[in-house]
């Protein structure tokens, strides 16, 4: 036998003697345990106590392997009370005693935890910080979750914990523990953000951030600017690894196989149905508005749901609550202006931001004489009620307005709020309750040019919801969230008013429908190295068509053949949506995690565009006819992340089902009948992404790679047989570099290659009244040559004597997109059977200038 | 710092926009063996009727080739008419005396290289509505004694799907129809794709004399055709950045036939010019 495993069982026999022994016997506690007599001369704790059991009798239990052997002990007692020989005993040691069924038992002292909740705020504005982390000098322990709310176990006494988060300077806090407390904790903003920022925001979210999913925040947004010189959210999303796009100057996001419509854009917690300003070219976020951007494509909590692919989470900024500021800019396609300031300070502040867009860039990119024009408005409150009450109000309007020749028109629009109560219930239950409200509708022209009758075709969707999200600090490695969900929508899939009461219906009925949710997610350590993530999200979809009102409606449904549609009571879905998320940490620096999601999705996007720009949106809900949307997600992913180099690679499987497609040559206007345009089938995404950083002095450079595949198979489309999806892109090569000579100035140079995406060439042509009318077989069968891009952004800071003091803070941003003047296809449309006339975009150089006071 | 201004400065004032520009482009391989396209079909404007045929081009050049030697008859619903190629290849001609069979179907035999091809139309009544305030274009006077009208080639959202011709000059009607070059204005019932699309739509803006007249004709379409034109429209003249996902044009020619076989009744009216800009 192994001279410890000797040791550890003869102590253990040791206890059991000495327990069995006294109950045995049952030697009395109080018998002699008054004017005790008795001398230790450097007795270990262990001699002593057995002195007690043997020789006093008294009634004594312990266990010797608890027993510290390093403590001697010398005294004399005469005539004392046992619990003052105890007392003396242990006093230098990590031990108490209990009285127990006339026993006294010797045991380790309980460790007394306490637990120090709080926010962690940005010091200069008083913004929350989304995903800041805590560690003590051994590990990490917590980190502030989307509210900046953070909850933490700690013992007594003296401890350190050191406080960091991107982009800000690193904090060390020492406490002194002796009760339960709230704490906000303040980052001041580093100066010299290149190489941490940069290093760890342009990884995927594996394991550098302690939130599951990829964090932007404005250094990076602000880093890389997209076509018109703007600093754009959404463009700046479409750079991580696993999102794709399929033309240049399109909002649309393809996550992971994914299609455009499943992905829960959010703004302040209210879901965008339409994040696009002209036609795409922009998104309607606002960067002045925008304080930080959560990217979850990889692991999605089950607190979120009713998308397959990906959420968006877009936090705005508070203001600052403690100066009144004016900041704003201008840009080729748009001027900002905003305002922010205590309400009361230190208590409640708010933001309210404006930009209107010009049309300038919009002429350059599309041949077309289009007056266009979008503008919006954000608007944000908070107040912090008490110390476990905070509310906070915010809001969103924003609208494009396109004209082209004879008054035809087209106006899209997004209307947001949102209101939110944060409530602590202890510093271990933390509560976000939200009622949020979303309008996005949009309106075409659709006879504009006819000289007796004009009409409107209106698509949209209200969403009015409530929802509450708990969050429990069990301990500092396991956390439970909870909480539900509840959402009215209202579809307005395509009507126009001036043809409501047509004897013939043209418009698309509406649809009222119900969205619920249960869910709980539990985060925990089930070993010191391997935590685990699990949930399950219980969903529940009702859904009623309200057919329009009008002449012979009845009659008009019965001999279409839509006759259910009259008796139809409504349809409704009860879905679970398991979660699951092993993580297992190889040591301080190497990690690995494997990844499975279920979701379902219950409403779709009919659209039938070939490229992904925003045009008509026709939300249809599932129904009857329709069955609501399911994915499974798998993928495995390793990461390293050591100094100064931060390595990621995650493989995924992504099977798709009851997936949506139109009809070849589908009619979705003045059509009342959509369903009928629609066809079902299946859709299966794999992939396997790379990412690699490094950092130097003053230069991060980041190295992605994708390679991926999507196929489709949808029946009636492509003669059933498999076809790639439009947005396959095998191939898709990143790499930036951000370089900062001096702290005034800052370069990102960022390039891409990725393989062409798919198209649906021409086999041969026939005439028709003199026009060459292509005859096409099996879709997306070519492809478009590969596309590749630099473009450069320089950040420049005007020098001043007096920088540290002056209130007036500008930067000049100096853009050129697509340098190498790549003749990059967004569209393609056929003149002549040998050539293709293509629209790219070609180089666009820009200028920003940025203010702040 | 100065030399990265100038390099900056330069870089931008250098470089230029451009939006479009021409490149080669492969044909795919095709699958199927494409031997006939056919246009034209019946009408009551007349009772000599002609139909083209031509064989589809598959060669990069894109270049078509009349189809000669067919044997071509129309099933009037109770006769059969031969149609007989006349001397220009690929176009046959045949009387139809019954061309007013209302809601009738007609049915065209065709057999060519061993194949057979039929295709079968209804014959739609026309919808009688050429007036003044519903004309397919607009008007306007550009000096005192002209008038410019705007002819689109496409409008959205017309109470009944049709096509007309407006002859403003000398043409004559029957030339314009054996042309198969006609400049027609499509009325589509269903709706404006977009916004996007008026941009992209063609016009004739012709200057007229107050002194002239115009002839208005309006052609009738079966359904089916008028959804035939809508896709023909989706794959060649709305071709933009919201088009959708090309794919094959299905008219109402068997097997691998292409094009449309369909049949017509017209309506026609004259207007002064003058009446135009009231």
């Amino acid at each position: 036998m192994q001279p410890h495993l000797y040791c550890y069982f003869k102590k253990q026999l040791w206890f059991r003697f000495i327990l069995i022994f006294s109950l045995l016997f049952k030697l009395p506690l109080y018998g002699q345990t008054n004017n005790l007599n008795i001398t230790f001369e450097r007795s270990s704790i262990s001699d002593a106590l057995t002195r007690l059991i043997v020789e006093k009798k008294i009634n004594l239990s312990f266990d010797p392997g608890i027993i510290p052997q390093n403590i001697k002990i010398t005294h004399r007692f005469n005539g004392a009370q046992i619990y003052e020989v105890l007392n003396f005993i242990l006093k230098d040691s990590p031990l108490e005693y209990h009285l127990t069924s006339n026993v006294i038992v010797i045991a380790a002292k309980k460790k007394i935890l306490f637990v120090i909740g709080g926010f962690i705020k940005d010091a200069e504005t008083g913004e929350y910080i989304i995903g800041g982390s805590i560690f003590n000098s051994s590990k990490h322990l917590t980190s502030s979750n989307n509210y900046g709310y953070f909850a933490l176990e700690l013992p007594g006494g003296n401890d350190t914990l050191h406080i960091s988060h991107l982009g800000y300077k690193k904090k060390e806090i020492v406490f002194n523990v002796r009760q339960s407390m709230a704490v906000n904790i303040l980052l001041e903003k580093q100066t010299d953000t290149l190489k941490e920022v940069k290093v760890a925001a342009k990884n995927n979210d594996l394991f550098v951030n302690p939130v599951a999913g990829s964090s932007l925040n404005q250094d990076i947004i602000w880093s890389h600017l997209s076509e018109g010189g703007e600093p754009d959210l959404i463009k700046s999303v479409q750079l991580l690894n696993g999102i794709q796009t399929i033309a240049e100057g399109s909002s649309s996001l393809f996550v992971r196989g994914g299609d455009k419509d499943q992905n829960l854009i959010l703004l302040d917690e209210a879901p965008v149905y339409n994040p696009a300003h002209l036609f795409g070219l922009v998104s309607i976020f606002n960067p002045d508005a925008i304080n930080q951007v959560q990217i979850y494509q990889n692991e999605i909590p089950a607190n979120f749901g009713g998308r397959l692919s990906s959420v968006i989470d877009n936090v705005m900024q508070n203001g600052d609550n403690k100066t009144f500021h004016v900041k704003g800019g201008l840009s080729m396609l748009s001027a900002r202006l905003a305002v922010e300031g205590p309400l009361v300070s230190d208590k409640g502040s708010y933001l309210f931001t404006f930009r209107k867009g010009f049309t300038n860039l919009l002429k350059a990119f599309a041949p077309f004489p289009y007056n266009a024009n979008y503008s919006d408005f954000n608007l944000k409150l908070n107040y912090q009620l008490n110390t476990n009450n905070k509310i906070y109000l915010s809001g969103y309007y924003g609208f494009d307005k396109l004209r082209a020749f004879d008054n035809y028109d087209n106006s899209w629009g997004n209307k947001i709020a949102t209101f939110r109560w944060n409530h602590l219930f202890n510093s271990r239950l933390f509560l976000n309750l939200s009622v949020l409200y979303s309008n996005y509708s949009n309106q075409l022209n659709i006879d504009a040019d006819q000289s007796d009758a004009k009409s409107q075709w209106i698509t949209g969707i209200i969403d009015k919801s409530i929802k509450a999200d708990f969050t429990y600090y069990v301990h500092n490695s396991e956390q439970i969230k909870f909480g539900i969900n509840l959402i009215n929508h209202k579809f307005i899939p395509g009507e126009s008013p001036s043809r409501f009461n047509d004897t013939i219906p043209v418009n698309i009925p509406r649809h009222k429908a119900i969205e619920m949710a249960a869910y709980f997610n539990h985060r925990l350590n089930i070993l010191s190295d391997l935590q685990l993530t699990y949930g399950l999200r219980m969903s529940y979809f009702y859904n009623k068509t309200l057919l329009p009102n009008g002449p012979d409606i009845v009659d008009f449904y019965m001999n279409s053949g839509y006759s259910d549609l009259l008796t139809e009571p409504g349809k409704n879905f009860l879905r679970f949506e398991p979660r699951l998320c092993l993580q297992y940490n190889f040591n301080k620096n190497n990690a690995m995690k494997m990844v499975y999601n279920r979701n379902y999705q219950y409403l779709q996007l009919v659209q039938g565009e070939e490229l992904a720009f925003s045009s008509l949106e026709s939300w249809i809900p599932a129904s009857s006819t329709i069955a609501p949307q399911m994915a499974d997600f798998y993928s495995i992913g390793y990461s390293l992340n050591s100094k100064d180099i931060i390595f990621t690679t995650t493989a995924y499987l992504k099977k798709l089902y009851n997936q949506v497609e139109l009809n070849d040559h589908a009619q979705i206007i003045l059509n009342p009948f959509i369903e009928s345009q629609l066809q079902f089938g299946k859709s299966t995404a794999s992939g396997i992404e790379f990412s690699l950083t490094k950092s130097w002095k003053n230069i991060t450079g980041n190295l992605g790679y994708t390679y991926s595949v999507v196929n489709k198979q949808i029946a009636g489309i492509n003669e059933n047989n498999t076809f790639k999806a439009n947005y396959n892109i095998p191939h898709n090569l990143r790499f930036s570099v951000d370089y900062q000579p001096v702290s005034r100035i800052s370069i990102n140079a960022f390039f891409t290659y990725k393989s062409g995406r798919p198209v649906t060439l021409p086999v041969g042509y026939y005439i028709e009244n003199g026009q060459r009318i292509p005859i096409f077989e099996d879709r997306n069968t070519s492809h478009l040559p590969d596309d590749k891009r630099l473009d450069l952004t320089i950040e420049l800071k005007p020098r001043t004597r007096t920088d540290h003091k002056k209130r007036w803070k500008s930067t000049w941003l100096f853009s050129v997109y697509n340098v190498l003047n790549q003749r990059n296809i967004i569209f393609y449309a056929i003149d002549h059977p040998t050539t293709v006339n293509n629209l790219s975009s070609g180089i666009v150089p820009s200028v920003t200038y940025n203010f702040k006071f | 710092m100065k030399k990265l201004s100038v390099l900056l400065i330069s870089c931008i004032l250098i470089t230029a926009c451009k939006n479009s520009y021409v490149s080669p482009i492969k044909f795919n391989n095709h699958g199927s063996t494409y031997d006939l396209a056919v246009e034209g079909g019946i009408t009551t404007f007349q009772t000599s009727q002609q139909i083209r045929l031509s064989k589809p081009g598959l060669l990069p050049d894109g270049k078509t080739s009349p189809v000669s030697n067919a044997l071509v008859s129309v099933n009037d619903g109770t006769d059969e008419i031969p149609f007989k190629e006349t001397q220009t290849p690929g176009l046959y001609a045949g009387t139809i005396i019954n061309n007013t069979n209302y809601d009738g179907v007609y049915t065209l035999h065709i057999t060519y290289n061993k194949e057979e091809y039929t295709a079968a139309d209804i014959l739609s009544v026309v919808t009688p509505s050429i007036q003044l305030n519903n004309l397919p274009f607009s008007a306007r006077a550009i000096s005192a004694d002209q008038v410019q009208l705007k002819i689109p080639k496409h409008l959205f959202g017309a109470p009944t799907a049709a096509r007309w011709i407006v002859i403003y000059d000398k043409s004559s009607i029957i030339n314009l129809l054996n042309s198969f070059t006609v400049p027609y204005i499509y009325t589509h019932q269903l709706g404006a794709p977009n916004s996007l699309y008026s941009s992209t739509q063609e016009f004739r803006e012709p200057i007229l004399s107050l002194r002239d007249s115009i002839t208005v004709y309006k052609f009738s379409l079966s359904e089916s055709y008028s959804q035939y034109l809508y896709t023909l429209f989706q794959e060649t003249d709305w071709k933009n950045i919201f088009s959708t996902n090309p794919s094959g044009i299905y008219g109402n020619i068997s097997g691998t036939g292409q094009g449309y076989f369909y049949c017509t009744d017209y309506e026609m009216k004259k207007f002064a010019v003058k009446d135009l800009i009231k």
